[in-house]
């Protein structure tokens, strides 16, 4: 696994570890509920972790930057736990190819969307990160009535698309880069 | 034995076989690879338990049901094929046409409600 960049640079590094190992824990059950709406809903929601507790005490342009780049490192993480070993990922890690695949597509969408955008990314919905029964991977992000849903196939030959659905349209698209940057923008849009 | 008629009124129950058609439920009504020809594997009258606990599943983490008549409003068919099974067909794989396959699969996420949860293994 490559190193990530340290997505809490504000915090000590003891307690960006446990804060870490903390999201990680539960990740593993991949909740949407991992990222919070807004700041001001990780304040109130703020939890008994200690390490966590420090976030309370951070300015919003502190909150709102990290934790931009903390949502695309919990997407690392997710895509990350499919490779674990493991009786949990028995029978259902991704192939080499899936995974680098979706860790390069889906981190180039972010940066884009990122540049684009010209804010933090504190209102992307945390995708569902699983794999289907061939070792290839999906991602779907979900907001509102909205829907944007990637597959990434387990082999070079088999069939990658990005879907995306409202209550008025539905269509699938070429799994590019700019084509899921333009789409999780379109799914931020009221 | 051969298998009954089913009624529109019939719960069907879907089997969840990986921890991601638990999470990600529209995942759940996607053809898998072994599905192609035959469609959509549900089983009917049976318990959620007993469903479960068919030797030909080593592990399962859950069972969404919905009913034949949902299914049919999505104008797919319900084929029974065995006393307790029956294949949705009409619904394309994901290789051949993602764009009717995901559709259905949230139209039917939508209809369908998770009626157990939690792994359980079956020794065989």
């Amino acid at each position: 696994m490559a190193l990530q960049p340290n997505p809490f640079g504000f915090m000590s590094e003891r307690a960006t570890n446990r804060l870490t190992r903390r999201a990680r824990s539960v990740q593993r059950y991949w909740q949407p509920l991992l990222v919070p709406d807004s700041p001001s809903d990780l304040i109130q929601d703020a939890p008994t972790d200690p390490a966590i507790e420090q976030l309370t005490t951070l300015t919003i342009e502190n909150l709102s930057a990290s934790h931009a780049q903390g949502s695309w490192s919990l997407v690392v993480a997710g895509l990350d736990s499919l490779m674990a070993p493991g009786e949990e990922n028995e029978g259902s890690r991704p192939t080499e190819y899936a995974y680098r695949a979706a860790r390069s597509v889906v981190e180039s969408a972010y940066g884009r969307l990122l540049s684009e955008r010209k804010t933090s990314m504190f209102n992307i919905p945390l995708p569902i990160v699983i794999t289907d029964d061939r070792g290839g991977v999906k991602l779907a992000w979900h907001q509102g009535t909205k829907h944007v849903r990637v597959n990434f196939g387990a082999a070079p030959e088999l069939r990658a698309y990005l879907y995306f659905e409202s209550s008025a349209e539905h269509d699938i698209e070429a799994l590019q880069p700019s084509n899921l940057s333009k789409r999780l923008n379109w799914l931020l849009t009221p | 034995m051969l298998p009954r008629a089913l009624l529109p009124i019939d719960f069907l129950l879907r089997v969840l076989l990986r921890r991601g058609e638990l999470n990600d439920p529209r995942s759940a009504f996607l053809l898998r690879e072994n599905e192609k020809d035959s469609g959509l594997s549900v089983n009917f009258d049976y318990t959620t338990e007993e469903c479960r606990a068919q030797p030909c599943f080593s592990k399962t983490y859950g069972v969404r049901s919905l009913t034949v008549q949902s299914v049919l409003e999505l104008e797919l068919e319900v084929q029974p094929d065995e006393p307790h099974h029956a294949n949705i067909t009409g619904i394309p794989h994901t290789d051949d046409d993602p764009r009717r396959a995901e559709y259905l699969a949230g139209q039917l996420e939508r209809v369908s409600t998770l009626v157990s949860e939690g792994l359980v293994k079956n020794d065989r």
